[in-house]
């Protein structure tokens, strides 16, 4: 067990099989490389996206399919290789890969999410990147509230 | 926003040292040479957006509005 100091939820305790490795980070984040997915029963279904390297860094994700049941993931042959995806297919969301959105919240603003680059990990050796969907026409602002959400 | 029909071999000049050719054109897409001094920054519109869309995410707020989020997306 490895201690971790998280922005949200104090100290905590992981293992190794944990550990999620970006090997370039995140668009703005590019010396970002490690990151536990940590989840509470308050937050559920978002997942908080801690880095290992810096306390305050800690994004908030929600699996893309929870947002969009038909959400259309088109990797490049790069992009499968750099995680280590089986090439010549998509990978699919929930066996071979997680696929989730960042999400923008507080601030005032309505939430929104980021489906143009969702961040993938492959669930069969916990390396992820953020996969940019450049002809896919997804916004990186879907907002995630309806209207009638928003107004009860 | 100015409009410019350029052919496959056309350029461009932006503020005189920033030159753009038109390399090839098709239906679906057109493949573009830039030159420009080292100091200009280029890159994908979709790769700034990300970046910037990273950059507002990481400032999201805390523990409490997140739950508050996740009981309103239970609804």
């Amino acid at each position: 067990m490895t201690r971790l100091e998280t922005k949200h939820l104090g100290e905590l305790d992981y293992t190794e099989d944990c550990l999620l490795t970006f090997p370039s980070g995140l668009a703005g984040f590019e010396r970002h490389r490690r990151f536990v997915f940590l989840t509470t029963p308050e937050t559920v279904p978002l997942v908080s996206m801690q880095s290992l390297d810096d306390r305050e860094l800690c994004f908030i994700l929600l699996p893309i399919l929870t947002i969009d049941p038909d959400y259309g993931l088109e990797m490049s042959p790069d992009d499968l290789e750099e995680i280590g995806l089986p090439l010549g297919r998509q990978p699919r969301i929930g066996e071979d890969a997680f696929c989730a959105a960042l999400i923008c919240a507080g601030s005032g603003a309505p939430p929104t999410a980021n489906l143009l680059a969702p961040v993938v990990v492959n669930l069969a050796n916990r390396v992820g990147m953020q996969v940019i969907q450049s002809a896919s026409g997804y916004s990186h602002q879907h907002p995630l509230l309806t209207e009638s959400a928003t107004c009860s | 926003m100015l409009v410019i029909r350029r052919k496959a071999g056309d350029r461009i000049v932006l503020g005189g040292n920033i030159e753009i050719e038109v390399l090839d054109a098709r239906q679906n897409y057109v493949k573009l040479g830039i030159c420009a001094p080292d100091s200009v920054v280029i890159v994908r519109k979709e790769a700034q957006l990300t970046r910037e869309s990273n950059l507002k995410a990481a400032k999201t707020a805390g523990l409490a509005d997140i739950a508050s989020l996740a009981s309103r997306l239970a609804r």
